[in-house]
């Protein structure tokens, strides 16, 4: 349990100074007597964070998992004079409440044994709230974009995650309840395939939501969705890879078996710390690019790695790591849950088989299409030329911004090792067989390719800079445009151009919309002309929306019944009465 | 020789979702061709032959005869069928070419399982037979369910029978061929008479549309068209 | 041992594209330019300056550099003696994760020249770009699907098990399944190496190109990489492909060396014959063939688990 604890600690404080480093300049611009509203959410949420995490039982948890979700809507709220925020701040007011209600029914059928399938589907939904699993994931992409970027850090961060930590404590065999599920053990693989389908949905819903995006902050909160997928995943091929129905050989503890469960847990749980670090570091920068610029349309900006070198840079590297490939760390848990499917695939049993194939194939997917997001976040956003005169005027963030997300970046480099020493440590800590200590090395020899990977680059940088000195090297000429000789920035690939490929090959499921604001006037002196394409959430549009006024009209139906004569309540409450004796005498 | 006959089944099942995915007339007919190239060389990689030694005259017959009538006769009076009509030479699926063939990858899956919990191990000379011929057969009546023109249904129907065929190589080796040589009689009547059909239709119509076949109830369209 | 016949495949690398040219030449008539075409080019170019646009910055220039010291990672993590199982000391440390690595190894390189394309700020490179990252992503989980297979084939971990880790008996009874994983991994290399009919090396039109597109800016040393680059993935998908189709073989390691480049010499063969007979496909075509690819891979699974 402390291990775990730990393991949840270390973003939400490595977040928070980072996110308090970079937000003394992030509020720079802000009126003064704003500030101390900030600083007062900030603590609160952190503290309550805190408390989450330490929380000795379950009433403790909830009061803290409450407070948590108030504070934090204090920092949603934070520029509170726009009605974008306003209504974000509604949505995940609505979503904190909801959550802790189905956990506060959670938690009296907890301790139940009949009960174990509907605790773990009422925590699953009161976690998922907060976790993202969709159709939960509503709050997430409205509220990311409205918080300040050191709000988002840590929210992304660090507070998302911790519904993870209380799955794993209140909901799962590795938790406080072990006795329970041994009871029952259908538990584990019907929470193994809940958690699987729902990982499935989360990463790859979660990026394909992510790649039309041309809000920066609503790509990376989307791209928390995917993450949170990912991690989900893990959880689920865990779940199954403990089953005590299977053969003992794939699940027990004895020398000989297969490390499944251990394989994926401790690569979803170190997938929780490094996305924490990588994605604080891009939220982070996202914030110094707001600032810097005024905008986070990814259309509008461009060319910000010449004028913001050090923000830039530390983007590329993070959304290496997000990306999911090496040398990062990012790439090492994902490693982790490969590994634990393709033990999967090999134990030849039909149920861990298919679950092997199904993560391999969703990793893989999610994996590719990251590549694509980040690539064209990095490209529309750093890279180029820009496309704005905001985003052409900018000039490099203030220092403590970009230290800020440099320590984190630190964080993601110490975590290529730290990934290793979670696989080491975290499966003894939750009674799970422990990672074989040959596969142990084998992830060191990652770690070592990792670095051969950095030096290797550095030697042929060496080697191309004796080939041509720096001194000819010269910038000669405007990039090649099929010979036309002057290019302006509006020729440049947009973000929307670069996704729009995908975009449309995934246009049953994205819906994305087209606006056409034609040529008007004379041929001669035409007006200006627009396209622009847009996709929306389809679960807030497509599933929350139609709930909502279904039950709005239902309770309409409701007010039949207030009449505003009092007679008529009477008689109503007199029915009432009459109902109940008539039921309590049958 | 077991091996060759299941590269030469894994094949067909590639035939099948070639054709699902295939959006031309030509290539596609081809596809149908190489099915039956493959039917008729089907029986021959089943014979056991080092233990039944040389196959008698009647499954030379059957392997010839299904070669050239499915492989070579059909096809080549398809294609000139198709060349004849000037018919648009594309497939005009009612569903795209992408959820075709995802749908043909859920039939042949569906055929695995069928086929595996079938269990016939009696008189069985592949396993991967029987399978393919589920396959092959779903594929024909997907193709027929969900391609608009007159040939393209056609090619449905001669996809079936190709998995028909594949069925009863499979299974009844000795006996089913001559079942198999009567039905390949009727199909060739069939595809024959629906040869002449289509430049018929398509003289009298200018199309050959399907759907707008199915208006034919309406007595004033039928006027109007004359 | 396996270092000498990396060093040796390094080597080699070039060779294998111009074999693929020669072939073309072949089938057009031509006298063709060589064999060792590639190599004189590569010479050239590391002799010649780097103009760059004044667009570009530090990523344009760092790009071809990081994505050639990925794909020779992934070179030296590629069992070339074709020796299964821990005997292999050069690689036991890695063993269990070495096939995973290698893949992302190739991601990373690609990231990479995608973002030194995206650099430039050109609106043919960007186009490029997208057109390769939606590829790439489309391939992925085919690539991982099978190598999920190969694993349930050989019951190993490492590259080396699953590229030679099973007996010559499995053709015999589970030859469907290997025909379909050869086929899709076939179409799987020619997209990934950008070949026709996914992509064409040779085409004059920027709007028709992906892999061309991408790098119309760079030259001198850094083209010489990415080329150079280029030659080496080619070699190394041709040698998986070759190492997974070809069973486990009792010779002596120079001789299953000699063997695999062997093969990867008639892979180049296949894949000049097919562009010389195939059109390049329509752009809008390419996901369902690539969606094909995922489709024959599963199957393959499908088949082996089944049967």
């Amino acid at each position: 349990m402390q291990e775990l604890q730990t393991l949840f600690l270390v973003p939400v404080i490595a977040l928070g100074l980072a996110a308090a480093l970079h937000a003394t300049a992030y509020l720079h611009g802000e009126a003064r007597r704003h500030q101390p509203r900030f600083w007062l959410f900030f603590v609160a949420t952190l503290a309550a964070m805190a408390g989450v995490v330490l929380a000795p039982g379950m009433l403790a948890f909830l009061l803290a998992w409450e407070a948590m979700g108030l504070a934090s809507a204090g920092l949603v709220a934070f520029e509170n004079t726009e009605k974008s925020v306003r209504k974000a701040t509604w949505i995940y007011l609505l979503a904190c409440h909801a959550g802790a209600c189905a956990l506060m029914l959670a938690g009296v059928l907890l301790g139940r044994p009949d009960c174990t399938l509907a605790a773990f589907l009422c925590a699953v939904v009161g976690f998922g709230l907060k976790i993202g699993f969709p159709p939960f994931h509503v709050w997430l992409p409205e509220a990311h974009p409205a918080a300040p970027a050191p709000a988002s850090a840590i929210l992304s961060g660090a507070m998302i995650p911790l519904g993870f930590y209380g799955l794993l404590r209140f909901a799962t065999p590795w938790g406080q309840a072990p006795e329970i599920w041994g009871q029952t053990p259908a538990m584990f693989a019907i929470s193994g395939w809940i958690l699987l389908v729902l990982g499935i949905f989360g990463a790859l819903g979660g990026i394909l939501f992510a790649l039309p995006q041309v809000n920066l902050k609503k790509l990376l909160a989307f791209s928390s969705v995917e993450n949170m997928g990912v991690v989900a995943l893990g959880l689920g091929l865990a779940c199954l890879g403990t089953d005590p129905r299977f053969d003992p050989r794939f699940v027990g503890t004895g020398p000989q078996a297969t490390p499944i469960a251990a394989l994926a847990l401790s690569g979803a749980l170190a997938h929780v710390l490094n996305h924490g670090f990588l994605k604080g570091g891009l939220f982070l920068g996202a914030g110094s690019v707001l600032r810097q610029t005024g905008t986070l349309d990814q259309d509008r900006l461009g060319g910000l790695l010449k004028r913001l070198p050090k923000t830039g840079t530390l983007f590329v590297l993070n959304a290496l790591g997000l990306a999911g490939l090496p040398p990062l760390n990012g790439f090492l848990s994902e490693l982790l849950i490969y590994l634990a499917a393709f033990h999967a695939i090999r134990s030849h049993v039909p149920a861990l088989m298919a679950a092997g194939f199904l993560v391999i194939a969703a990793l893989a997917l999610t994996g590719g299409l990251a590549a694509a997001a980040y690539t064209k976040a990095i490209g529309a956003t750093f890279l180029g030329e820009s496309r704005s005169d905001a985003a052409a005027r900018a000039v490099e963030a203030p220092s403590r911004m970009w230290l800020a997300t440099l320590g984190l970046f630190v964080g993601s480099l110490a975590m290529t090792v730290g990934t290793v020493v979670c696989a080491r440590l975290l499966p003894p800590a939750l009674g799970i067989a422990p990672v074989p200590d040959a596969l142990l090395s084998s992830l060191l020899a990652v770690v070592g390719i990792s670095f051969a990977l950095v030096l290797l680059a550095a030697a042929l940088v060496a080697v191309r800079r004796i080939l041509c000195p720096r001194g000819r090297i010269k910038p000669v000429c405007p990039t090649w445009d099929c010979g036309y000789h002057a290019p302006t920035a509006r020729m440049a690939y947009t973000a929307t151009a670069f996704t729009q490929p995908l975009v449309d090959l995934f246009a049953p499921l994205l819906k994305p919309r087209h606006h056409l604001i034609p040529f008007k006037g004379h041929p001669a002196t035409p007006t200006d002309a627009a396209f622009v394409t847009e996709t929306d959430d389809r679960a807030l549009a497509g599933f929350w929306r139609p709930v909502f006024t279904g039950c709005a009209r239902l309770f309409q139906r409701a007010h039949l019944l207030q009449s505003g004569s009092l007679h008529f309540y009477i008689f109503l409450a007199l029915l009432a009465v009459l109902v109940l004796l008539a039921a309590s005498l049958v | 020789m077991i091996s060759a006959s299941e590269i030469l089944l894994t094949l067909f099942l590639l035939t099948n979702l070639l054709l699902a995915g295939t959006g031309r007339l030509p290539p596609a007919i081809r596809l149908v061709a190489a099915q039956g190239w493959f039917i008729g060389l089907l029986p021959l990689l089943l014979w056991n032959w080092s233990d039944a030694g040389a196959p008698g005259l009647r499954i030379w017959t059957v392997a010839v005869v299904n070669a050239l009538v499915k492989g070579l006769a059909l096809p080549a009076l398809l294609l000139y069928a198709v060349r004849k009509v000037h018919a648009k030479r594309e497939m005009e699926p009612l569903v795209s070419f992408r959820v075709s063939q995802l749908l043909v990858f859920l039939i042949v899956a569906a055929s695995f399982a069928v086929g595996k919990l079938l269990h016939v191990n009696e008189a069985i000379a592949s396993e991967l037979a029987i399978p393919v011929a589920f396959a092959t057969m779903g594929t024909g009546l997907f193709l027929i369910c969900s391609r608009r023109k007159a040939v393209t249904q056609v090619l449905g129907f001669l996809v079936f029978e190709n998995g028909i065929s594949v069925f009863g190589a499979g299974i009844l080796l000795e006996y089913g061929l001559v079942v198999e040589l009567g039905i390949l009689l009727d199909v060739f009547v069939l595809v024959f008479v629906l040869g002449i059909a289509i430049y018929q239709i398509n003289r009298t119509f200018a199309s050959l549309d399907t759907d707008k076949m199915n208006r034919l109830g309406d007595i004033h369209l039928l006027h109007h068209h004359h | 041992m396996n270092i000498a016949y990396f060093l040796l495949a390094l080597l080699l690398a070039p060779f294998f594209l111009g074999l693929v040219n020669q072939t073309k030449a072949f089938f057009a008539g031509r006298r063709g330019p060589g064999l060792f075409r590639l190599y004189f080019d590569l010479a050239k170019l590391l002799r010649k300056s780097c103009p760059r646009a004044a667009t570009s910055t530090w990523l344009f220039d760092l790009a071809p550099s990081i994505a050639l010291a990925a794909t020779l990672l992934a070179a030296l993590v590629f069992p070339w003696s074709l020796e299964a199982g821990p005997t292999d000391a050069a690689h036991a440390p890695l063993a269990a994760l070495s096939s995973v690595v290698f893949f992302y190894l190739l991601g990373t390189g690609r990231f990479f020249t995608v973002l030194g394309a995206l650099d430039t700020g050109s609106a043919f490179e960007g186009m490029g770009a997208s057109r390769e990252v939606q590829f790439s992503a489309l391939v992925e989980p085919a690539i991982f699907v099978l190598l999920g297979f190969l694993v349930l084939l050989t019951g190993g971990d490492s590259l080396a098990d699953l590229l030679a880790g099973y007996q010559t008996g499995i053709w015999a009874h589970h030859a469907a399944p290997l025909l379909l994983a050869g086929l899709a991994f076939f179409a799987i290399l020619l997209s990934e190496c950008c070949r026709v009919p996914f992509d064409d090396p040779e085409t004059h039109l920027e709007l028709t190109m992906i892999h061309e597109a991408m790098i119309l800016d760079n030259a001198g040393p850094d083209l010489a990489f990415i080329h150079y680059g280029a030659a080496l993935k080619f070699e190394l998908l041709a040698a998986f492909l070759v190492a997974m189709l070809l069973p486990a073989l009792p010779f002596a390691s120079a001789l299953r060396f000699a063997l695999l480049m062997g093969g990867v010499g008639a892979t180049a063969v296949a894949v000049g014959i097919v562009e010389s007979t195939l059109a390049r496909m329509r752009f809008l075509k390419t996901p369902q063939v690539l969606l094909a690819t995922l489709l024959l891979t599963t199957l393959g699974a499908l088949l082996f688990v089944l049967f």
